[in-house]
């Protein structure tokens, strides 16, 4: 990784973390208690940018699996990986937040509402690509299999988030044509906490792109030191 | 209506998530950055001399 790269990554990391102290502070001390619901409804600072996060790496992935089949680079590679591994890890965390308010609300842990059912599908699809592409062969294969799979599976993400409006569900509808329906304050530790989450997942991509393409060159001098012992081998018989 | 423990439940929840992830990539980039450095210096040993 060049130095220019490093630096923007400290940059991002130093951003993502002083906006997370802001949006902690925001959560703890700043933002009112909702009435009807109490303290538990402080869950909706994190959980919804964590789901913003998860749709977010999905539509990257996506862009990034089209990038590769277009242009065949290898960046697009590591950023579909990257992307699609921090979806998982975000609507993994989505789910149990979202158990976590549903039991003091819902009186239950889960039901098989649309929108837990198909937030529950999309990650259980992304979670098995993941390991789909590790059991595919050669590098390329393993690229533009990835790909496939990941701009196949978009086509959920769109559905996820349209469920509370086109079905009925008893997941409140947060965004209308009205508006968001939140008081000022609520509001800007919303968005405060979105742009938190939002940094925090450009920092996550850097330190896994980074971790990806160690992984390719310790596979490509694998590959030489294997040939040179092949060449080495021809040569004593 | 106490349920502050669920959202402090929840809080742990995502900053362990996001913790073991970042740890779990620091540790394999670590891992492979030996393995880098293990390989060269097998290439450069085996390297014909001229």
């Amino acid at each position: 990784m060049t130095k220019g790269a490093n630096r923007w990554q400290y940059i991002l990391t130093g951003l993502a973390a002083l906006a997370m102290v802001v949006s902690l502070c925001l959560v703890f001390a700043y933002v009112p208690t909702e009435r009807v619901m109490g303290p538990v409804q402080r869950i909706f600072y994190f959980h919804v940018p964590v789901a913003w996060v998860a749709f977010l790496a999905f539509l990257v992935a996506c862009a990034a699996g089209l990038g590769y089949l277009v242009r065949r680079e290898l960046s697009c590679d590591a950023l579909q990986i990257a992307s699609a591994e921090i979806g998982v890890v975000f609507s993994a965390t989505v789910l149990m937040t979202g158990s976590l308010w549903a039991r003091p609300i819902w009186n239950t842990w889960w039901t098989w509402d649309p929108r837990l059912t198909t937030t529950l599908i999309m990650w259980l699809y992304y979670a098995a690509s993941l390991m789909l592409r590790n059991a595919a062969e050669g590098e390329e294969r393993k690229a533009r299999f990835s790909a496939l799979l990941n701009i196949i599976g978009f086509v959920n993400v769109p559905i996820v988030f349209l469920t509370i409006r086109l079905w009925r569900t008893i997941h409140p509808v947060l965004f209308t044509s009205e508006g968001f329906g939140l008081e000022p304050r609520m509001l800007v530790t919303l968005m405060v906490c979105l742009a938190s989450f939002t940094l925090l997942f450009a920092c996550l991509v850097g330190i896994r792109i980074r971790a990806e393409r160690l992984a390719r060159e310790v596979r490509n001098l694998q590959r030489h030191t294997l040939a040179r012992a092949d060449e080495w081998k021809g040569g004593l018989r | 209506m106490s349920n502050l423990g669920y959202f402090l439940a929840a809080f742990l929840v995502i900053w362990a998530t996001v913790f073991a992830y970042v740890y779990g990539i620091a540790r394999r980039q670590r891992n492979l950055e030996q393995e880098v450095r293990a390989l060269r210096e097998v290439m450069e040993r085996d390297q014909p001399k001229s």
